[in-house]
């Protein structure tokens, strides 16, 4: 009896340490606590604003707001630069990749169905169902080098295609940087010669908002014609996924047909 | 005296005949209901392939059943993906991120002037 309440007390035990353990008060260093706060994700964007002074004093701090707007000017253009630069790199690096993937893709279909061959190769009983196996696998791998030709074509010809887009893209890019570069040197002046001439803050705050804006419209501008080569590329891309789906269903009707002689040849019907 | 120890001797024989039967019959137990060497799921991924044709090659009974494992393989050799029907969807959407990316530098450039600071 003694045993069994040993054995029950442990037992009860066991069960209630985690509850005891879940129940008990929390009580961390406030370091560790702080540690483990999640701290909000604010979005960070690429530059940090050019605080404008918009007072009194916007022509005394004019020669500070004009060099860091000068620098803003010059960062963005850099890196619309570096962009414009690394472009055709990219496009090649990213290009190759996907021609890898493809391979790579294609290699372990061609694998499978070699497996697939042999297997057949298995069950040809005489001269006349290794042949016609044989033939099969002649029509079936015709069938898929057309597809593939054809696929390989249709890619070419979207390359092709967007090379052309790229070129007027990478223009009208550097057009937009151009004409906004432009547009704030312009500003820049005319705020420049405004304080000179003492013209009142009032005015010149007016003429910065006003040059502003018009110089992010050319930024939109730009945007909107980046949404129109994509829907060129887009019907580019649409007229080569037609090629592909005739060359795709060109292989099928070979491939039923090449099935068909196969399974007479096996005595089928 | 005699008589007791025949007697302990015969009761101990007993005893040990009786532990050697019980622990075969438990061991013949333990052997039939252990895992078998091919469990019944390896047989089941295998393709059935086999299971429709004779595995004899050339019997002249089996050229029906060899027709079913052929029309199977042809089935997997038609339902294999061609693995290269969505090539233009792969480009067009690689060269169309690649154009939004160049659109988001460029979005940049009228950003960043802070008009708020009256």
């Amino acid at each position: 009896m003694k045993r069994v309440n040993k054995l029950l007390a442990l037992s009860i035990g066991l069960l209630a340490t985690p509850t005891v353990i879940l129940a008990m008060p929390i009580d961390l260093p406030a370091d560790v606590l702080q540690s483990i706060q999640l701290k909000p994700i604010a979005p960070s964007p690429s530059y940090p604003p050019v605080v404008l002074p918009f007072t009194a004093d916007f022509c005394a701090e004019f020669p500070e707001t004009k060099t860091k707007i000068e620098v803003r000017v010059v960062t963005q253009g850099n890196a619309l630069a570096a962009y414009v630069d690394k472009l055709p790199e990219e496009t090649e690096n990213r290009r190759n990749e996907r021609d890898a993937r493809l391979e790579e893709a294609r290699s372990e279909v061609d694998q499978l169905r070699g497996e697939q061959y042999a297997r057949l190769m298995d069950r040809a009983d005489g001269d006349d169902e290794e042949d016609a196996v044989e033939d099969y696998q002649k029509s079936v791998e015709d069938a898929v080098g057309s597809r593939r030709s054809a696929v390989d074509a249709a890619i070419v010809e979207f390359r092709k295609g967007t090379d052309l887009l790229l070129v007027k893209r990478r223009t009208a890019m550097e057009s937009t940087w151009g004409s906004f570069r432009a547009s704030m040197i312009a500003m820049l002046a005319v705020l420049e010669t405004g304080c000179a001439n003492g013209v009142a803050t009032a005015s010149l705050v007016s003429e910065f908002k006003g040059s502003l804006a018009a110089a992010q419209a050319k930024v939109l501008n730009d945007k909107k014609m980046a949404e129109s080569t994509q829907g060129q590329m887009k019907k580019l891309a649409d007229t080569q996924r037609q090629d592909v789906a005739i060359a795709t269903k060109i292989f099928r009707a070979k491939l039923t047909a090449a099935n068909a002689e196969l399974k007479q040849a096996f005595g089928g019907e | 005296m005699a008589i007791i120890v025949v007697t302990l001797l015969a009761l101990l024989s007993v005893a040990a005949l009786a532990l050697v039967w019980f622990f075969r019959g438990r061991d013949e137990g333990l052997r039939s209901a252990e895992i078998p060497a091919t469990p019944a799921s390896v047989e089941d991924t295998r393709g059935s392939e086999d299971s429709d044709s004779t595995l004899e090659k050339g019997s002249s009974n089996d050229s029906g059943s060899d027709r079913k494992a052929v029309e199977k393989i042809i089935a997997e050799i038609e339902e294999t993906p061609p693995s290269d029907e969505s090539a233009i969807d792969s480009e067009y959407t690689a060269e169309s991120m690649s154009l939004m990316e160049g659109t988001a530098v460029v979005g940049q450039l009228g950003t960043g002037y802070d008009e708020t600071s009256e």
